[in-house]
């Protein structure tokens, strides 16, 4: 069974209202907690995008703090939903993948996070669907051989099939 | 004496273990090969979820967030409820805008 590895925008529109959130909750209802990750940069990114977002005035302060609660019931404090550190090696080994593919730091870190990830079980569970709406991540991540979901473009009948029985 | 040789040499291997497994943590070896990446990315992120709770107790407190995750489906009813809020507003304005323009 694979692995899905949430980029931070992604991981931030179950947070926040946007086109792909019925597949993301779709995702985390129906996929075991075991096989979700992200990177803890990732995290990060998603509480920016809600600081933001309160500053905008598309989140009350009362709003604010309860998907902050949300978020940290279901990922912070989750020991099933593994947070990768972006640590010195991941994004030295990152830095090959910005020029062969003009990804931007987040994204290159994300895609070896999930080629270093894909390594961890053997044939045929070995790859890692990778959940991103980033054409240019999506595009870099099929070029190396991983599996991919955007939510904001794919169904959750593709996405049932990503999941499996 | 015998027996109290046997436990030092025990207590010593644990040790040497111990070290060397924070020297990868700290500075993990140049010629890791990508499954061994890949699992001490997922060995330390296992460590420090232990340590996370505390982390983000005190996160939360400067934040000035307390209280309980209301769950997604209350998450969700109370977003939509301020989405519906804003355009209401939003058209309200609109209107208003509208009719500044009429009369001018």
């Amino acid at each position: 069974m694979s692995p899905f590895l949430l980029d931070g925008r992604v991981l931030a529109t179950r947070y926040l209202l946007g086109p792909g959130t019925d597949r993301l909750d779709h995702l985390f209802a129906l996929l075991p907690q075991k096989r979700l990750f992200c990177l803890m940069w990732s995290v990060a990114e998603v509480v920016a995008l809600l600081v933001r977002a309160r500053h905008a005035g598309r989140l009350t302060p009362t709003l604010f703090a309860a998907t902050m609660l949300q978020l940290r019931l279901e990922v912070t404090d989750n020991p099933h939903f593994d947070k990768l550190p972006a640590d010195g090696p991941l994004i030295r080994a990152s830095l090959a993948l910005l020029q062969d593919y003009r990804l931007n730091a987040s994204d290159g870190i994300a895609l070896q996070a999930a080629l270093w990830l894909a390594t961890q079980r053997p044939p045929p569970d070995n790859n890692v669907v990778l959940v991103t709406s980033t054409r240019s991540l999506l595009k870099a991540a099929r070029a190396e051989g991983l599996i991919t979901f955007n939510p904001d473009k794919q169904s959750t009948a593709d996405l049932d099939a990503l999941i499996g029985p | 004496l015998a027996s109290k040789l046997k436990e030092l040499e025990q207590r010593l291997a644990a040790l040497e273990e111990e070290v060397t497994r924070l020297r990868q943590r700290v500075d993990p070896p140049l010629d890791e090969t990508p499954a061994e990446h890949g699992a001490r990315l997922i060995r330390e992120a296992r460590a420090d979820q232990a340590r996370s709770s505390a982390h983000m107790d005190r996160v939360f407190a400067a934040m000035g967030i307390t209280g309980e995750a209301p769950g997604i489906e209350k998450l969700r009813e109370m977003q939509r409820e301020h989405a519906e809020e804003r355009a209401r507003q939003s058209r309200k304005k609109r209107g208003r805008s509208q009719a500044r323009s009429a009369k001018s």
